[in-house]
């Protein structure tokens, strides 16, 4: 029964981004692959692109030295390959019996056996010695229920190929070890090849022979982790940073600033589900935090319930008053901004370009009170100068716009209302690079009377602006660097160890 | 014990308890306005029954996440058609019923392809496939003309086999809903809609899914003309009317959403019988012909109202 596989070749872009490039492995039976590797190594789209989620560029994936052809996740299924995904793949309006048996129900004639669905799903549950809710609708479920689910959904395909994308995320620590105890059982009794891939490399460590470091979209190494430490593992993930990239140098601007600085915002203690757990931080005026850490380790939520995107517990401080804001609205009349890199959530393609950028001006004048068409035209060319929008003019629809500028658009709408506290969650996000330079510009210029947040997935990004950065791990601040510290290679050593330094 | 439970999620009790309620509710305020409704109970349940197939019809659909604007002028070609074909082509023998099948076989299978396949926005798509039923309908006949089989208008008169049409109605209609439900289809119609990307990883074809769904809509739009030509023994190319709305409620009061993954037969069935009896209190509290219709689209949104407060869905 045992399988080897080889991908030979995968190449998938979006747009000008190209996720994974070259992409070349084998992959024997019977072992476990770590497959790590920083922010956007494109360890997700690879996962993808073998179920057959993504349709690959170019490339080929080979089962027993015979070429297979993948076009759907039927085709997937049909090879024996099975995937638990980062994002699930759950249908929240079924109870959990189906989604665990979604399109393997046992049937007779199309239709449904009840007691030999419940039968096959008890044994199957006891075998593994995990229990769920099985008549449960998912909706109804815990993220770590949902977690549970999803595996369970990848292990009765008893797959001969079974890539789990963070599979531990949500997992108590019993979970963990019970999932941990099924991989090396399957493995052993049924030859199955798995790729696991954790953030957490201690993880890595303990399950998997070998490690699959990627970077960039290409495989930068397969490393043995019996003979392999984990600062050497880190190393090859990082890549030569330090040769490359020059020393952080503070500009002029902030020089200036460090004298006026006072406290502008105050996060003291906060909850956000476990997403974010226990986080304290102080902004000044002035101040540039770059958030740093792996992708999903809680930058994004942190940044959120500030908004009053999500709800949260603890204290959020603005100028030293308490706020508790119910919907971003509340947050946008206290100054408080919040731009993403997701332009899906952030603009209204089928509007207009000066509509979209003085949109909060307009939502803080009230509904019979719009600007008029003057004052929001200048807006919006006062913009296109400052961004470099490229467009015809401000009439024109956002639709009409590439990425980048659409991104610039969003942007512009955040910076028309002079807010207090900005908060940036990841807004380089596939944007080009020319952009990314125009738009960190702009954010440094605008920076010396507010508190600026920037969260940015490739670190890159934040290092020439910030002035202080603190490091994420699993939803908690594990590292702070400041002036001199503040070196790429450092900060994702602490990003990937999770530990300070 | 789990099998059970597992049993109770395929009633949806929570949507079966509202509907009936409603129902139940609306036909002893019935009673109580015009106690004589009682010795009528079983004829505007029959009313009820075309009303059903179609909010059926249009549940099925909405669980896979689309919707059907086209029921009700799909139902009046249903029933033009066969009755054109025994009036002027004497076709009169069960091919009378056959054809009301087949023209809602046609219908479904257009709209399964302009939506699954062509990928068209079902709301504009059926909107326009409407216009198509209704202009066709008037082409075949311009007025309400009958009649109809005496045979199949016995059927009405004296049941099926010795059993009251109506009973044979919502036996089928619940035996359909039940094999329906019953089947993995159903499993794979509700995944469609409630998470396509996640029904498309599972390996399941969502535009097929949504094509069948569009086909068996059809197929139960010409059953529910069969009524319809039964009950108002002619051809009548203006019946649609308001009745794809009502199709519609029926169905959100059944649990249906426009989101799509929910929604539920038997409850659709009682929403369906309420709603008739909706309109039947109107008329019997005597309200002018012109009002009626302002009267009853005023109960229907304080109705849906209701459903929504409880379903905590605003």
């Amino acid at each position: 029964m045992s399988v080897s596989w080889k991908i030979e070749n995968l190449a998938k872009s979006f747009g000008p981004v190209k996720a994974v490039e070259n992409f070349t492995v084998s992959l024997d039976s019977g072992k476990i692959y770590g497959l790590v590797g920083g922010n956007g190594a494109g360890k997700s789209t690879l996962v993808k692109l073998i179920t057959g989620v993504l349709k690959p560029d170019k490339g080929r994936i080979l089962k027993e030295g015979k070429e297979i052809k993948i076009n759907s996740p039927k085709d997937a299924r049909r090879h024996r390959i099975a995937a638990a995904y980062q994002e699930f793949s759950l249908v929240p309006d079924l109870p959990v019996i189906n989604n665990i048996f979604l399109n393997i129900e046992p049937a007779k004639y199309g239709f449904i056996s009840i007691s030999r669905l419940v039968d096959k799903s008890t044994d199957f549950l006891q075998k593994l010695e995990v229990d769920v809710p099985l008549d449960k609708l998912v909706r109804e479920l815990s993220p770590t229920e949902k977690q549970v689910v999803e595996i369970l959904k990848a292990l009765i395909l008893e797959p001969q190929l079974l890539l789990l994308d963070e599979p531990t995320n949500y997992l108590s620590e019993e979970q963990r070890d019970k999932l941990f105890k099924i991989m090396i059982e399957m493995k052993k009794n049924l030859g199955t090849t798995i790729v696991f891939i954790s953030h957490r490399l201690e993880e890595v460590y303990r399950v998997c022979e070998q490690a699959i470091v990627v970077r960039d979209g290409r495989v930068v190494g397969i490393n043995d982790l019996t003979k392999t430490s984990m600062d050497e593992i880190i190393k090859v993930m990082i890549g030569e940073v330090t040769e490359k990239h020059p020393k952080y140098k503070p500009t002029k601007k902030s020089e200036v600033e460090r004298e006026i600085k006072t406290s502008l915002l105050s996060v003291q203690h906060l909850y956000v589900t476990d997403k974010v757990r226990d986080v304290s931080l102080e902004v000044k005026r002035g101040e540039i935090v770059g958030l740093a850490g792996l992708l999903g380790q809680g930058q994004s939520e942190f940044l959120r319930a500030i908004y009053g995107l999500l709800p949260y517990e603890g204290i959020v401080k603005v100028e030293g008053q308490e706020m508790k804001f119910r919907s971003p609205f509340d947050a946008l009349k206290k100054g408080i901004v919040y731009v993403s890199g997701d332009t899906n959530e952030g603009v209204f393609l089928l509007r207009s370009i000066k509509e979209n950028i003085s949109l909060i001006v307009n939502l803080e004048r009230g509904l019979f009170w719009p600007v008029n068409n003057k004052i929001e035209e200048k807006l919006a060319y006062k913009f296109i100068d400052e961004l470099h929008i490229k467009c015809k003019d401000p009439s024109e629809p956002v639709l009409f716009l590439s990425g980048g500028n659409r991104q610039k658009v969003y942007l512009a709408r955040g910076f028309s209302v002079n807010p207090k506290v900005l908060l940036l969650d990841d807004p380089l996000k596939g944007v080009d690079i020319e952009t990314k330079k125009e738009i960190l510009d702009v954010i440094k210029e605008n920076a010396p009377d507010k508190a600026i947040l920037f969260f940015a997935s490739d670190i890159k990004e934040m290092l020439p602006i910030v002035d202080r950065v603190v490091v994420f791990f699993d939803g908690r601040i594990i590292g702070e660097f400041v002036g001199e510290q503040i070196r790429e290679d450092m900060i994702l050593e602490a990003s990937i160890k999770g530990m300070n330094r | 014990m789990k099998q059970l439970k597992l049993v109770e999620k395929y009633l949806n009790l929570k949507d079966l308890l509202a509907s009936t309620i409603f129902m139940v509710g609306i036909i002893s305020l019935n009673i109580f306005v015009n106690p004589g409704t009682l010795a009528y109970v079983g004829s505007i349940v029959l009313l009820a029954i075309p009303l059903a197939f179609l909010g059926l019809a249009e549940t099925l659909v909405l669980i896979t996440g689309e919707v059907d604007m086209s029921v009700g002028a799909g139902m009046a070609l249903a029933n033009v058609i066969p009755v054109y074909a025994y009036l002027y082509q004497g076709i009169g023998d069960y091919r009378f019923i056959l054809l009301h099948l087949a023209v809602g076989l046609a219908i479904g299978i257009i709209n399964g392809i302009l939506v699954g396949l062509i990928r068209v926005n079902s709301f504009l798509g059926t909107l326009a496939t409407s216009t198509i039923w209704t202009g066709l309908a008037l082409m075949i006949l311009h007025k309400p003309e009958g009649p109809i089989p005496s045979w199949y208008y016995g059927l009405f008169m004296y049941g099926f086999w010795g059993i009251p049409i109506v009973i044979f109605g919502i036996l089928v209609f619940i035996a359909l809903w039940f094999l329906f439900r019953l089947n993995k289809a159903s499993i794979h119609f509700y995944a469609s809609g409630s998470n396509p990307r996640a029904a498309f990883i599972a390996g399941i074809d969502v535009n097929k899914i949504k094509l069948l769904a569009f086909v068996i809509d059809g197929l139960l739009v010409g059953l529910a003309a069969l009524f319809i030509t039964g009950i108002t023994a002619s051809g009548d190319p203006n019946i649609g009317g308001s009745y794809t709305l009502s199709a519609i409620l029926a169905a959100v009061m059944g649990g249906a959403k426009f989101t799509g993954g929910t929604g539920d037969g038997v409850a659709t069935l009682f929403a369906a019988v309420g709603l008739t009896f909706t309109k039947n209190l109107i008329f019997s509290l005597g309200i002018p012909f012109y009002e009626q219709d302002i009267v009853n689209s005023f109960i229907i949104l304080v109705l849906l109202a209701i459903v929504i407060y409880f379903k905590g869905e605003r």
